[in-house]
């Protein structure tokens, strides 16, 4: 079918606006001459019991108008998602270091960032357990583990021919969106107006009438777009939302809150980090027959999405391959540290680290090209195509990506010449390895009553089309792609649809745009809303003019089977004046989901989204600094709603991917503190370390779901393509390492971790 | 003498007075002008989103020049007498883009926005300057993106390169040029609110005499440093002497005897051309240095005086043998730099002086240089750990050995055990040997969230015995081809 706006790249709908600085965020929108700033006054300690808050000195700071504290919640004082055990204001504990205890209004910003240190706390500081480690040894847990389980793994390890054990060390990550948490709260006589920085519109408005004793209807959140999220404003927004609101409602004043990048880093939640155990059993040509693999990560003080996040990791602890007999344990542990949460690939990553580990493991131990290792334990047919949790693969391309990939980048050839400039590299300090790792991410929230979504259109005299849905945009073009979807199906152009803000008062009870699912879910639920408004002005159009047959709508026009057309416009306005609704919504949930987390079985996943890739690299190992010299990446968007955009995503995702294995370290103090709380400390890659030669391509596919326009989710799955870089990093290390040794190169592969290494196999090798 | 602020924004002279002292550039666009084009992304002059040109005019060429800076770090007051150019000013809207920001949204070089206009300014100054764009990666290492992954924002670098200026720009930088060339001469700025003040005289003299006047003043140049302490520790500073406006303070010139004098105002970006001369091997060191838009704000002396152990510029400044010449309205005198830092950010400047410039003596012929800097990231980091590595081989033997260190004790260092070691020692194996071993005992590294001890120490035995083996065989080759 020929399609005439889908399938075709489109630049981003804001595009021109961003070049020239007129995209307003939250903190550039113009706001009420009287509105008021607010800042919070966070902890300087870690975990704690509160003997004494002194706040006189912030009231009587100057320009200070309002102190809020815990107190002064009128209703639950809560910003938890799942389990209400995350408050917006200390009560009578410290539960992690920097936790907010009050918040200050003032008249300008900078009064409020003043006044909000000058208060005295006096605090019994307790034991705190900062890391999974101490958790575990603790035995400090959120909830309970979840297993998987499938046969008797230790007697599989035990009756293989070899057997492997390893630990990996996952480091977490800091979002650092450029655009810090903010939100501004508007009151008004019809109730509050918040427009906030956050993926999640729906629960923050749902969090503010808990907070304030309001009813929903009463709140309306709003967000336009964001300046990066990641995961990061999923659920971590909430707080300065709710504040605000409540400030707003105490004042009925405007108030602006923006969090300082500092705070920002303090106070919000990261990427969980993890550490992974693993034994696995294989025979002599590198077939796994058992894996017996730990999961431990830390989730912070709090649930948040704990729980889902670590439902993730063990659904993609296998990545591609089929484990035959398993025991997967995930252990969620409880630290007194800042409550961790949603980060793109949602513990998917961590998980895939384990099993690209295993693999690696058994390819140093049998000595075969860890490539041929993966190919021949890929997920295939009947038994060897059932997942831990017991869905059938039923989707699997990688026996084709992977061989495909291979070629196109000459993988054999350059990894032979690797080998041998490695053996030949005498005083040469420069090392290289090269690694091909596959993606296998399953799409679909894994809880599943959010895999729902609702759209708005409205269709004026003119023609033109406003469009809104539930999906939020925070620069990955789902707005375009959901704008797309609605020019194709009305058989406009483009630049007819008028993309509008996200806002609870138009499209209700939405999921956060998430789990990679924004043009999945919102792109179907605005087809069905389209679908009705082009059915209706069928209808109309067919019986006013007598025409047998279809219509059809494409280029602006309403075509007859007998090849008449007639202006879209045209037909829009004798529809309405044919008293034709031209508003519709849209909803759509997706089929076939189904999981029970109390059996750990079912089918999370509508479909996978796959990817392969190759990554170079070259170490210098007198300082451990390292660079991806080349990668090459195939990936899988099924049919590309539109590939620009689409390369974009998979760009991205891989070089913030390669941030979060090499560079990007968190590091904590003794209680907890993160110490790396700005730019200056914290390494995001900049441009001179994306790869020298980097080559994307999709593959060539359609997805055999019935997806929107057969395409398939992008957001998550590129980052993990990362992971090659990884695993290449350990090649080039492994060059030092024994025979039939992988080295245990923790996450992220700073330069200090690859001399670390380096030392290790070295003295291994000795 | 001014006491108001004069600068050129939107199209107009603009007169200020009244606001804070220690106001920033983005705080003044953002809050008093609903400029918002440009962002706020880190407030520390790490992320670039509040990138900003700043344009000045060159009498001799009557061109303006621009350069980059990041507006949440330069004081207000600090753009008197500029052209201050924002996203806002390079097309004419969204509806007739800048050749730059035509080839970013071509090239899908924005996803969420937010560091855009940050980005689009960093390469509208590589435009400007008609730099490569081979020099794209270098224009923006002092921007992060969290989105593209960068390849599109360089292929926009590419594209728009050989492009004309935008007519509305050119139209601006007119109507900036009459102004700049209306202006009467500079007899310095004056600038108080409610006690407050912000001196920026224009003469050496009336600057070293300001500064015995009020001891208790902080000098400041790019302030790229209390720009920090402005935003994130929320400090008042009721006194403030600009050093930027004295011609001498950023003069950068060889004195008769070779000698390379470097104003103690001199940015590094003004100084590096000279200091290329004198060690064109260090352009690694120079490139690696924070970020184009740091290297044009912030000044070697600056780099010296605030005595932090991580400076990049004072372990180079070591192996070079440089002096300060340290001025009061009494007098001056030149101390040897080994002899400035007296402790962890402890120097030898007494309460009335100004360090009025960095001399750097001839460099031998036969010097060999390098400097070495390592660090979690290659761009705009903080060195866990800068090596700096000089010595002359006269006749196969080590002399005038002077190696120096970053980030290995409480300030930069010599390392003087390990020059001892090598002083005079043949370029053999021995030497080597007992040069890494002379170098445990100069330096005990801390742990820090840069770095562990354990790295720190590895790191500078791995580069020291590099370099000396290269040394050594580059020694024995010669020593082989030399004519019997």
């Amino acid at each position: 079918m020929t399609r005439h706006v889908v399938h075709k790249s489109h630049p981003h709908d804001s595009g021109p606006l961003h070049v020239t600085g007129a995209a307003p965020y939250v903190d550039d929108l113009p706001t009420p001459s009287n509105a008021l700033h607010a800042c919070f006054g966070l902890a300087p300690v870690g975990r704690s019991v509160i003997e004494s808050l002194d706040l006189s000195a912030v009231w009587a700071a100057p320009g200070v108008v309002d102190v809020i504290q815990a107190a002064d919640i009128p209703g639950e004082n809560n910003a938890g998602p799942v389990v209400h055990d995350e408050p917006l204001l200390a009560e009578d504990d410290i539960l992690f270091p920097g936790q907010a205890l009050f918040c200050v209004l003032a008249e300008t910003r900078l009064q409020a960032r003043k006044a909000a240190r000058l208060f005295v706390l006096k605090a019994r500081e307790l034991p705190a357990l900062t890391t999974v480690d101490e958790a575990v040894e603790a035995n400090a847990f959120l909830h309970d583990p979840l297993v998987f389980q499938r046969g008797t793994v230790s007697t599989a390890i035990e009756n293989a021919d070899h057997s492997m054990a390893s630990r990996l060390y996952i480091g977490g990550q800091e979002h650092f969106y450029l655009e810090g948490q903010g939100s501004l709260a508007l009151p008004s006589a019809d109730g509050l107006h918040v427009i906030s920085s956050t993926q999640h519109p729906s629960e923050i408005q749902d969090l503010i009438a808990d907070a304030l004793n309001m009813s929903a209807a009463e709140v309306t959140v709003e967000v336009r777009r964001m300046g990066g999220a990641f995961g990061g404003k999923e659920t971590q927004a909430a707080p300065l939302s709710v504040i605000a609101a409540l400030g707003a409602q105490r004042t009925g004043r405007a108030v602006r809150f923006r969090l300082d990048r500092d705070d920002d880093f303090i106070l919000t939640g990261k990427r969980h980090d993890f550490r992974a155990d693993i034994r696995v059993g294989f025979d002599a040509e590198g077939m796994i027959k058992g894996v017996d693999g730990l999961l431990a990560s830390r989730c912070g003080y709090g649930h948040d999405l704990s729980r889902a996040i670590n439902d993730r990791a063990m659904f993609h602890a296998d990545n591609g391959y089929f484990y035959p007999e398993l025991e997967l344990t995930s252990l969620r542990t409880r630290t007194d540290t800042v409550s961790n949460t949603a980060f793109r690939g949602f513990g998917g990553p961590q998980g895939m680290m384990l099993a690209e580990r295993v693999v690696d493991l058994v390819a140093a131990s049998v000595q075969r090209d860890p490539l041929d290792v993966r190919l021949a334990n890929l997920y295939g047919e009947g038994e060897r195509g059932v997942t831990p949790f017991g869905m059938q693969v039923e989707d699997n391309i990688l026996p084709q990506l992977m061989p495909e990939l291979a070629k196109t980048s000459d993988y054999r050839a350059r990894r032979a010449a690797i080998i041998d400039a490695n053996a030949a590299a005498g005083r040469s300090p420069i090392r290289r390895g090269i690694a091909l790792t596959p993606v296998r991410f399953g799409i679909s929230f894994t809880t599943s009553f959010l895999n729902q979504a609702g759209a708005l259109i409205n269709i004026y005299k003119d023609g033109s089309v406003l469009l809104n849905h539930g999906g939020t945009e925070m620069g990955q073009g789902l707005f375009v792609k959901v704008a797309q979807v609605t020019a194709e199906v009305l058989g406009v152009a483009l630049e007819d649809v008028k993309i509008s803000s996200t806002r609870t008062d138009k499209v209700p009870n939405t999921s956060a745009t998430a789990a990679s699912s924004g043009s999945d879910l919102n792109g179907w639920a605005a087809k069905l809303a389209a679908l009705k408004l082009r059915g209706r002005l069928s209808e109309f159009w067919r019986t006013a003019k007598g025409i047998d047959g279809e219509l059809t709508f494409a280029n602006r026009r309403v075509h007859s089977p007998d090849g008449q057309s007639w202006p879209f416009a045209e037909v829009v306005r004798a529809a309405y004046l044919g008293r034709v609704s031209l508003s519709a919504t849209g909803y759509y949930r997706t089929p076939k989901i189904d999981w029970d987390a109390a059996t750990g079985q079912g089918r999370p996943f509508l479909y996978f989204a796959y990817g392969a890739a190759v990554s170079e690299v070259e170490i210098d190992t007198l300082t451990g600094a390292n660079r991806v010299v080349r990668a090459d990446i195939l990936h899988d968007v099924g049919r590309s709603l539109n590939p620009d955009i689409d390369h974009g995503q998979i760009e991205g995702g891989f070089v913030q991917g390669m941030g979060w294995l090499t560079m990007e370290e968190l590091v904590y103090s003794a209680r907890g503190e993160v110490l790396t709380h700005a730019p200056s400390t914290y390494k995001i890659p900049c441009a001179s370390d994306r790869p020298d030669d980097l080559r994307i391509n999709l593959f060539d596919n359609d997805n055999t779901e019935d997806t929107i326009f057969k395409s398939k989710a992008v957001g998550e799955p590129p980052l993990m393509l990362a992971i090659s870089v990884h695993s290449a990093l350990a090649h080039a290390v492994s060059s030092f390492s024994p025979v039939g040794r992988w080295p245990e190169l923790d996450a992220p592969a700073t330069a200090e971790e690859i001399l670390r290494t380096i030392a290790q196999e070295q003295a291994a090798a000795s | 003498m001014s006491t108001v602020l004069e600068f050129f924004l939107k199209g107009e002279a603009r007169q200020v007075a009244g606001l804070d002292t220690t106001l920033t550039l983005l705080d003044y666009l953002r809050d008093h002008c609903n400029l918002t084009g440009t962002k706020e992304g880190c407030n520390e002059g790490d992320c670039g989103a509040c990138t900003v040109l700043l344009g000045h005019y060159e009498p001799l060429s009557e061109e303006v020049r621009y350069r980059a800076v990041n507006a949440c770090i330069t004081l207000l007051p600090a753009v008197h007498r500029h052209w201050v150019v924002t996203v806002e000013d390079l097309g004419d809207g969204p509806d007739n883009l800048h050749p730059v920001q035509d080839a970013m949204v071509r090239r899908h070089g924005s996803q969420c926005g937010f560091c855009t206009p940050g980005f689009v300014m960093s390469l509208a100054a590589l435009h400007l300057d008609a730099a490569s764009p081979d020099q794209a990666e270098t224009y923006i290492a002092g921007n992060l993106c969290r989105c593209t992954g960068y390849g599109p924002i360089l292929e926009a670098a590419k594209d728009s390169a050989e492009a004309p200026r935008h007519p509305a720009f050119t139209a601006k930088e007119h109507a900036a040029a009459q102004w700049f060339r209306s202006l009467s001469l500079d007899t310095g700025l004056f600038y108080e609110r409610e006690g407050d003040r912000y001196d920026a005289p224009v003469s050496l003299k009336a600057l070293l005499q300001a500064r015995k006047d009020d001891p208790d003043a902080v000098l400041v140049a790019g302030t790229t440093e209390l720009g920090l302490w402005v935003n994130k520790d929320l400090k008042d500073y009721p006194s403030l002497i600009s050093t930027t406006r004295v011609p001498e303070m950023t003069a950068v010139t060889f004195l008769v005897d070779g000698t390379l004098s470097i104003g103690g105002a001199a940015t590094y970006e003004q100084a590096w051309p000279l200091l290329r001369q004198v060690i064109p091997e260090g352009q690694d060191w120079f490139d690696r240095f924070a970020s184009k838009q740091i290297r044009q704000q912030a000044t070697i002396g600056g780099n010296v005086v605030n005595a932090s152990p991580i400076g990049d510029g004072p372990p180079v400044l070591l192996a070079l043998n440089a002096s300060v010449k340290l001025s009061s309205i009494s007098g001056e005198r030149l101390v040897p730099l080994t002899d400035f830092f007296t402790g962890y950010k402890q120097t030898a400047l007494a309460s009335d002086e100004v360090l009025t410039a960095i001399h750097i003596p001839p460099r031998e012929n036969d010097r060999q240089f390098a400097a070495l800097k390592v660090s979690k990231r290659k761009d705009q980091d903080i060195s866990a750990v800068m090596a700096v590595f000089s010595w002359r081989l006269e006749n196969g033997r080590f002399r005038d050995v002077r190696i120096a260190f970053g980030g290995m004790s409480a300030t930069p260092m010599v390392a003087q055990n390990t020059n001892a070691a090598l002083e005079g020692k043949d370029a053999s194996a021995s030497a080597v040997e007992a040069a890494l071993t002379a170098l445990s005992e100069d330096f005990s590294p801390i742990d820090d969230l840069r770095a562990s001890a354990w790295y720190r120490t590895t790191v500078a035995h791995n580069l020291l015995d590099a370099a000396l083996r290269e040394a050594i065989d580059s020694a024995t080759q010669q020593h082989e081809e030399a004519p019997a």
